[in-house]
């Protein structure tokens, strides 16, 4: 016996799907109307009052001077500026607002590995919830706390630091305007605005701005900002990275407080878009948990540090990032940690690393490529790990250090 | 939705890349919606042009006060009595002469699941067909064309009571006819 839950749910799954002849013939033909439309803007109106106005010499004397006037007084409103004009101007007011705030709380939900880089996007990963705590203080930096479910970060007003929370690596640094993900900036999202109205002032065919009104009652301000790809289209990042993809970013703030109300980030993809960014809390002004800002590392903590000048360095600067793949793989094949330390910069191989790749067996090893949008070489592989299973992804090596030895970036 | 204000809004600026967005975004949902309402392949794809042309060249004075969806399935609909006020009595086929594709609606696991899955679906498009066309499309303006009942009253012409009722008692009767207790 169906239920009536059961029946609404057939309903619902009852699809009819459109073929592909039909849908690029019909998509077609809307796309010939859109055209001829812009091309004979209102046809069936503007003839008939061209016709009446025109009729005399003095209609057409009287006309051609309100013409001249109506062109003199819309100037300001048709320059093709004025839309992003009014963007820039909103950011400007944003970035303002959020200079003055005490706190705030944002959290978002992002297509991401739950304990990756907060920035690497898979069009296809599920959501994951990313927090934004910032604190405001006297200084410019604050304290701030930036938490995803395999990794937070804290900076405490002195440093931040981040903690791997699987496998214990901590990474610190003081320096307090690091390069960042597009995602990471987030913590200090007064700038952000200030970015953007840079951009609005500098791209204007970029951002388009409406008001509307919210489900509060009160008046929105809409932007939305479109962004080219800072890769080619075949690129390897090609859609790994929100800047590393066509993306369209929509920010909603609140017309009064012109605060940040909603935020959505669209990939554009072989004519899809899929959102892979939203905001799902932002709260102002809320009381903090000094907690928060103080990050409780775990006792056997493995810190990250900067790869320093071996005695046989040479050895090192002189591989090809080939040749770098394969003794990295080699040294786990041997479970040589010691080697294998030369090529992560860390102070201890985490033992999660030793568990999982110690005694694998390298099947194939391609050859090294590169991405516009990175600074190292990418070394593809297929391995069997000691468990059994084949493991075939792309090693990003990269050696822009002070040692000028390869270091494992990530693909593991 | 805030991308759709924002396509719309491009689309009055004459953008081609906005048409394609909201298209390919609704295509799929208001092709099904129709093809239930109407039963029929090709007429839904008539439908479908139809809503979208009359979308564009009406462009510049649209506003968009609730969802795009919702406004594009509530065309649908209209268009959809249009087309089915002209067949009557033309003896036209049947929603359940309609064969749909398995691909539609689900994958089967074996061919034994492939023919189950099949004649469930069958008798769920005999079951719509069934119902009185009030109630039929109250049903599947709620659950695909995503209207609320208030919406659907102001597309039938009654009070949101009266689609709410039209929508129980299509549920009801499909419930009851899926269950094998009314001849369809």
């Amino acid at each position: 016996m169906k239920r009536a839950r059961e029946v609404e749910t057939l309903v619902q799954g009852l699809r009819h799907a459109a073929d592909a002849e039909m849908h690029s013939r019909i998509l077609g033909n809307l796309l010939d109307v859109l055209k001829q439309g812009r091309q004979h803007p209102s046809a069936g109106i503007q003839p008939t009052v061209r016709r009446i106005v025109m009729r005399s010499p003095i209609t057409k004397l009287a006309a051609a001077a309100v013409l001249v006037v109506a062109i003199v007084l819309s100037v300001p409103f048709l320059a093709p500026s004025t839309p992003s004009a009014s963007a820039a101007q909103i950011f400007y007011q944003a970035a303002q607002a959020m200079s003055g705030l005490k706190s705030f709380h944002i959290r978002v939900e992002m297509r991401t590995p739950p304990g990756d880089n907060f920035a690497c996007i898979g069009l296809n990963y599920e959501f994951v919830p990313i927090d934004f705590w910032k604190q405001f203080t006297d200084d410019e930096w604050g304290k701030w706390r930036l938490e995803e479910p395999g990794r937070v970060v804290v900076m405490d007003g002195q440093q931040s630091t981040m903690l791997r929370k699987g496998s214990n690596i901590v990474s610190e640094s003081v320096d307090r305007n690091p390069e960042r993900y597009w995602t990471e900036c987030l913590v200090e999202v007064n700038k952000v605005m200030s970015r953007e109205a840079r951009k609005a002032a500098e791209q204007p065919a970029q951002f388009t701005s409406y008001r509307q009104p919210g489900e509060d009652g009160r008046e929105k301000m809409v932007i939305a900002v479109e962004a080219p790809s800072k890769v080619p289209p075949t690129d390897y990042l090609r859609n790994q990275y929100i800047e590393d993809s066509d993306h369209l970013t929509v920010y909603r703030f609140d017309a009064e407080t012109k605060l940040l109300e909603d935020l959505q980030i669209y990939v554009h993809d072989n004519g899809k878009d899929v959102l892979v960014l939203r905001l799902v809390q932002a709260e102002y002004n809320i009381d903090l948990d000094p907690a928060l800002f103080q990050l409780q590392l775990p006792a056997d903590v493995i810190r990250s540090t900067t790869l320093t000048i071996l005695s046989d360095n040479e050895k090192y600067e002189q591989m090809t990032p080939k040749e770098a793949a394969t003794a990295f793989f080699a040294a786990c094949a041997q479970e040589d940690w010691n080697e294998l330390l030369k090529f992560l910069g860390r102070t201890a191989v985490a033992q999660r690393m030793k568990d999982y790749l110690g005694g694998l067996e390298v099947l194939e090893l391609g050859e090294p490529f590169q991405s516009a949008g990175y600074a190292g070489w990418f070394v593809p592989y297929k391995i069997k790990l000691k468990s059994g299973d084949i493991k075939q992804h792309n090693l990003a090596v990269r050696n822009d250090n002070p040692a000028h030895r390869w270091k494992l970036d990530g693909g593991i | 939705m805030l991308e759709d204000r924002y396509l719309v809004w491009r689309l009055k600026r004459g953008s081609a890349q906005a048409l394609c967005r909201i298209y390919n975004r609704y295509e799929s949902d208001l092709l099904t919606l129709a093809t239930n309402l109407l039963g029929r392949t090709g007429q839904a794809e008539d439908v479908l042009q139809d809503v979208f042309m009359k979308f564009i060249e009406s462009i510049d004075t649209f506003e968009l006060t609730g969802s795009l969806k919702g406004y594009l399935a509530k065309c649908v609909a209209n268009r959809a009595r249009d087309y089915l006020r002209k067949d009557r009595g033309r003896g036209s086929e049947t929603i359940a002469d309609c064969r749909l594709r398995m691909a539609d609606y689900g994958i089967a696991s074996s061919p034994v699941e492939a023919v189950i899955v099949e004649e469930q679906k069958q008798r769920l498009v005999a079951a719509l067909a069934g119902l009185p066309c009030e109630q039929r499309e109250a049903v599947l303006l709620h659950l695909q064309g995503g209207l609320k009942f208030r919406e659907i009253a102001n597309v039938q012409g009654v009070a949101a009571k009266t689609a709410e009722s039209r929508y129980r008692y299509g549920i009801e009767r499909l419930r009851s006819m899926l269950n094998g207790q009314v001849e369809t």
